[in-house]
């Protein structure tokens, strides 16, 4: 016999076998595409039945918009209003109607510190003058020359600096950068016992980069003091590559 | 000295520059363009302004789908700031990557969803590879792999937005059934309609959600 219409299958998904005769039981039941599209239904059926899902913390829907803006050198940085049909299990962003209204000069202001600080004064390429923006109290902790391994050309510096609660790595290498496309560089730490690394994340193509040491280090950085900057290829793999382009160790 | 920050290095220090614009309103831009306000546009013309490079067509598309991108990012990571981060990432990639973005291949939240979904997948490889590096001294198992399919957490997410925005009386037939497990005739008469009226509802309800669970889901990776 011919398949069952959508509804038919959809009826089946749903329990109203009721609806369904004999003859289109039996289809249903030897009929393999039939019976796909019922299961297909039935899986939606099933997770409805699941109900609404945890909630969500508020979600800080005009703060992620302004960074996004920002990043993106688009707009004014102006938020987008909150549409009006929350979705299920989802709760607004609390409403900042409450804010006091803010001069014009103070809006231009707040975006351009924003704007700084994301990189976007100095052009698409991100560089800022960091120092410009850092609080008086950064204070560089330890620096590390980086020296190349074997067969390897380039040279590097590495600064662990500490600001208030937050401590970061400022990471510099000179020399050729791997060829685009086809590698590129990552920084490590790796402990001193040989055997376990954080990735701090990818060097930038310009050769210097900043990166928010692991939290819960110790002032000796729990024994994480070898700074690494490997070489990678685009094969999807996250782990190290074990072909190093230069290597340091902070004196802590 | 002059630093060259990583997007997400990037990120991470603008989180930390508080206070900025707290909803002050802006002077009304100029609107050189078409179409005055992209509110009003179907998903469609939505999804061709955003492959054409309209901003305001970014700023829409964030603001009909951002709770679905961080919904799913939340649960799937179980965190705030990593789904901040996500959401954050998903926007700024698609919008960068628009020129690959075909409207005739897919839905503009399904390819926003599929980005989402790798972003996601970034985070809990970085996350099992930090915790199995940490972990090798302790040899612990790494519970992480046991989390659930994304996938499955985007459908859900999806399918919960959809039957919110089901009209009446669908929207409440299908909440009855699904959520309270209540029969066709118990709804019939709850809601004093005709009991072939509400099973006919249900289906249709059904098949709509396929629809659009598709559209939202199925972006070619």
């Amino acid at each position: 016999m011919a398949h069952l219409n959508a509804e038919l299958l959809a009826g089946h998904a749903l329990g109203q076998t009721d609806e369904l005769d004999a003859e289109q039981l039996k289809h249903v039941a030897s009929c393999p595409q039939c019976r796909a599209e019922v299961d297909q239904l039935h899986r939606i059926v099933e997770l409805g039945q699941e109900g609404p899902g945890p909630d969500t913390p508020p979600i800080p829907e005009q703060a992620m918009w302004r960074n996004i803006a920002a990043e993106l050198s688009i707009g004014q940085a102006a938020s987008p209003t909150p549409g009006p049909a929350p979705e299920a299990g989802v709760r607004p962003e609390p409403s900042q109607q409450t804010a006091p209204p803010q001069g014009r000069g103070g809006l231009r202001r707040g975006f351009l510190a924003l704007a700084a600080a994301i990189g976007l004064i100095a052009g698409v390429g991100g560089t800022v003058l960091v120092d410009n923006l850092r609080e008086p109290e950064a204070q560089v902790v330890a620096s590390a020359t980086l020296n190349p391994l074997p067969g390897q050309a380039g040279q590097g510096t590495a600064q662990l600096v500490r600001e208030g609660e937050s401590t970061q790595l400022r990471v510099s290498v000179t020399g050729q950068a791997p060829p685009p496309g086809e590698e590129y560089r990552e920084v490590w730490l790796i402990n001193t016992d040989g055997e376990r690394m954080y990735s701090l994340g990818v060097l930038p193509v310009g050769g210097a980069g900043a990166y928010v040491v692991p939290a819960g280090l110790d002032d000796s950085l729990d024994g994480f003091t070898i700074v690494d900057v490997s070489l990678e290829p685009y094969d999807g793999n996250a782990a190290h590559s074990l072909n190093s382009q230069v290597r340091g160790t902070l004196p802590v | 000295m002059s630093l060259q920050l990583h997007p997400r290095v990037a990120l991470v220090t603008a989180g930390k520059v508080s206070p900025v614009v707290t909803g002050a309103p802006l002077e009304p831009n100029p609107l050189p363009a078409r179409r005055v306000d992209w509110r009003d546009a179907s998903d469609a013309e939505l999804a061709a302004g955003f492959a054409d490079g309209d901003e305001r067509c970014l700023e829409e598309s964030y603001r009909r789908w951002v709770r679905l991108v961080y919904t799913i990012a939340f649960r799937s990571l179980d965190s705030a700031s990593d789904a901040e981060e996500v959401t954050q990432q998903v926007f700024i990639g698609a919008w960068r990557g628009r020129g690959n973005y075909r409207p005739s291949s897919g839905s503009l939240p399904g390819w926003l969803l599929g980005i989402c979904r790798h972003r996601i997948a970034d985070h809990q490889r970085a996350r099992s590879r930090d915790a199995r590096l940490v972990q090798t001294v302790t040899s612990d198992l790494d519970v992480r792999l046991d989390t659930e399919p994304i996938a499955t957490i985007a459908d859900r997410v999806v399918l919960e937005a959809e039957i919110s925005r089901l009209p009446d009386p669908r929207g409440t037939i299908l909440r009855l059934a699904f959520c309270e497990g209540q029969s066709y005739p118990q709804i019939a008469e709850r809601l004093d309609l005709p009991l072939g009226t509400v099973k006919s509802h249900a289906r249709r309800a059904l098949l709509h959600l396929r629809t659009r669970l598709k559209e939202m889901t199925s972006w070619p990776t």
